[in-house]
């Protein structure tokens, strides 16, 4: 669009202020990226990611940087299975849950689809198969119902309308 | 401080007619695009940044634009994820409600009724009856992972309730699987019940009508079914309708009972669709054990039963040793293929040829299937053997099946013509 040499480097700075340089194909992964990029052509100067921490950032460059080759995915990738997370991915998905709210927020706020895709796949996983009991086990929530709430959610749930 | 270079791009995208579909997508504007929209039309618009020298294009004066002002405005927008800048959530419930709908997008129906259950919160964003969102949700994983739910729910269902109902596994909802007869969802009453719990939960419209004098206005708007040569009422909707009509008005009756019919009627009309939708669940599931079943596991080639119209050819007529040819009801015409011999169909007279010898009605099969526990199911005609009743796929396919050996044409004097009978047999009445 611009004419301009493609592999100039953007600069990126997190939340506290840390820089970071990466590719332009790279910093293209993030659709919000992309579209400013395009808006404001060539410049030196960073831009500012005031939603992003540090670490996030470098945890979502790096992602970009493995799938930076990755083809611009079909519209309509519905169809997906939630099961179909690569090797990498997987690896890097292997971080706590803080930081895995961080990344989806991330992903969401940069709009990177394939990274929000994968992120919210990994935390779908955790909930799939699990019982009520074992979900609250995993994220660490506190069971707030009465016992007589707890019932009737239960009778809702396996009988139609309370009929 | 260095200047954006910003005019080659922003030109020509103001002579274009319509915006560029980058900046409507966002609406998450950049603070580098404020700034550029209230920057005036720097570059001429007849000058085409095609033709500009890129030296040119640089010296064009850009605005002021400075990145202290972009920190400053940042805080002020409103955005979504400004409300979490400073507070990342820690927690699964805390996480904003857009991205609690993506992840829901990734799970099965079943796995959201099991978040019913975890917290309040959860609760709240997967039960409210009438928020678009939550009703979004379910439908997002309705459709994504059942296959045989792919229909939206009938009317005054929500989408919850609606695959609640639909959990055929579950038996039957009020005697917990000690259900007599076929379990199966009554859409018109919204029950999924076997068929002695039914009867115990339904009245007839005579005793309705006569004995207990429930008004015809009232009876009108309730859905029914017919069952036992009569109209069947829901009785726990006849109470229901009873006590709403009580305590109408009598101006208020006449729109009530036309609103209440409407809604009736359509629920009645649906009804048959879903109930396809339900059969072709259990067909499939049935399919799926007889893959399971069988010792060649060949999962690709299992006969689907579907409408196959077996074609006699002319010569049939003159030679009734005949072939049969098969054609697929999906377009797969493999007429000029002779697939199929079969010795034991044999026609000494042409024209008696029987058509429900041959031709097995796919009804038949899928009562047969659904029904073969039953011990009086329909039954297709006698005369039918097995192997008659379908050409599965995978003689389709080619693959070889032992034909059996021809027998012997038959002897039966009743099947013989007058031509070839005797004067002996009609005078002795034997050979």
């Amino acid at each position: 669009m611009t004419g301009a040499p493609e592999q100039r480097n953007v600069k990126l700075t997190s939340s506290e202020g840390t820089e970071f340089k990466v590719e332009r194909d790279v910093a293209e992964k993030s659709v919000l990226l992309k579209n400013m990029l395009e808006d404001v052509g060539e410049s030196d100067m960073a831009i500012p990611l005031p939603n992003v921490t540090g670490p996030i950032l470098q945890k979502v460059i790096e992602y970009c940087i493995h799938h930076r080759d990755d083809p611009v995915p079909a519209h309509d990738d519905d169809t997906k299975k939630t099961d179909d997370i690569d090797d990498w991915d997987a690896e890097f998905c292997k971080v706590d849950q803080g930081t895995l709210y961080e990344l989806i927020l991330a992903s969401n706020y940069l709009d990177i689809k394939p990274l929000l895709d994968l992120t919210c796949k990994t935390v779908a996983n955790m909930i799939k198969g699990k019982s009520p009991e074992e979900i609250r086990k995993t994220f660490n929530i506190a069971n707030d119902f009465t016992p007589e709430e707890e019932e009737q959610v239960r009778r809702e749930n396996e009988w139609c309308e309370g009929r | 401080m260095s200047e954006f270079n910003t005019s080659s791009p922003r030109v020509r995208k103001r002579k274009g007619s319509s915006k560029s579909i980058t900046r409507s997508n966002k609406r998450r504007a950049s603070t580098i695009e404020v700034n550029v929209k209230q920057e005036p039309i720097a570059a001429s618009p007849i000058l085409s940044p095609k033709e500009l020298p890129k030296s040119i294009v640089t010296e064009i004066p850009s605005p002021q634009v400075t990145l202290p002002n972009d920190q400053l405005r940042q805080p002020t927008r409103p955005n979504l994820e400004t409300q979490f800048n400073h507070s990342f959530p820690k927690n699964f419930t805390m996480i904003p409600n857009e991205i609690f709908a993506q992840i829901c997008a990734h799970l099965p129906p079943s796995d959201l009724l099991s978040m019913t259950l975890v917290c309040r919160k959860l609760n709240e964003l997967l039960c409210s009856l009438h928020s678009q969102e939550t009703q979004a949700i379910w439908k997002t994983s309705r459709t994504r992972f059942l296959r045989f739910l792919q229909l939206n729910p009938p009317p005054e269902l929500d989408e919850k309730s609606y695959f609640v109902l639909r959990q055929l596994e579950n038996g039957c909802q009020f005697c917990h699987g000690h259900g007599i007869g076929l379990i199966r969802v009554y859409w018109e009453f919204r029950v999924r019940c076997c068929e002695s719990c039914l009867d115990k939960n339904t009245m007839r419209r005579d005793t309705l009508y006569i004995d207990l004098r429930v008004p015809d206005e009232v009876l009108r708007t309730l859905p029914r079914i017919f069952r036992g040569a009569s109209h069947v009422y829901w009785m726990r909707d006849v109470d229901r309708a009873m006590i709403e009509y009580n305590n109408l008005r009598k101006e208020e009756i006449q729109f009530w009972v036309e609103h209440k019919e409407n809604i009736a009627h359509r629920i009645m009309q649906q009804a048959e669709t879903y109930e396809q939708e339900e059969n072709d669940e259990r067909l499939s599931k049935l399919e799926g054990r007889f893959v399971a079943q069988s010792p060649n596991n060949l999962p690709q080639q299992v006969p689907i039963p579907q409408r196959q119209i077996f074609i006699r050819q002319p010569q049939l007529v003159t030679n009734p040793m005949n072939n049969f040819y098969v054609i697929n009801s999906s377009s797969n015409y493999t007429t000029d293929k002779p697939i199929y011999t079969s010795p034991q169909i044999s026609f000494t007279q042409p024209h008696q040829f029987c058509r429900s010898k041959v031709i097995l009605p796919s009804q038949y099969v899928k009562s047969q299937l659904l029904y073969s526990h039953y011990p009086h199911h329909p039954q297709p005609r006698q005369q039918i053997f097995p192997q008659h009743q379908m050409i599965p796929a995978h003689v389709v396919a080619g693959i070889p099946q032992p034909i059996l050996a021809p027998q012997p044409p038959p002897q039966f004097p009743h099947l013989l013509t007058p031509q070839m009978m005797s004067s002996h047999y009609e005078k002795f009445g034997q050979f």
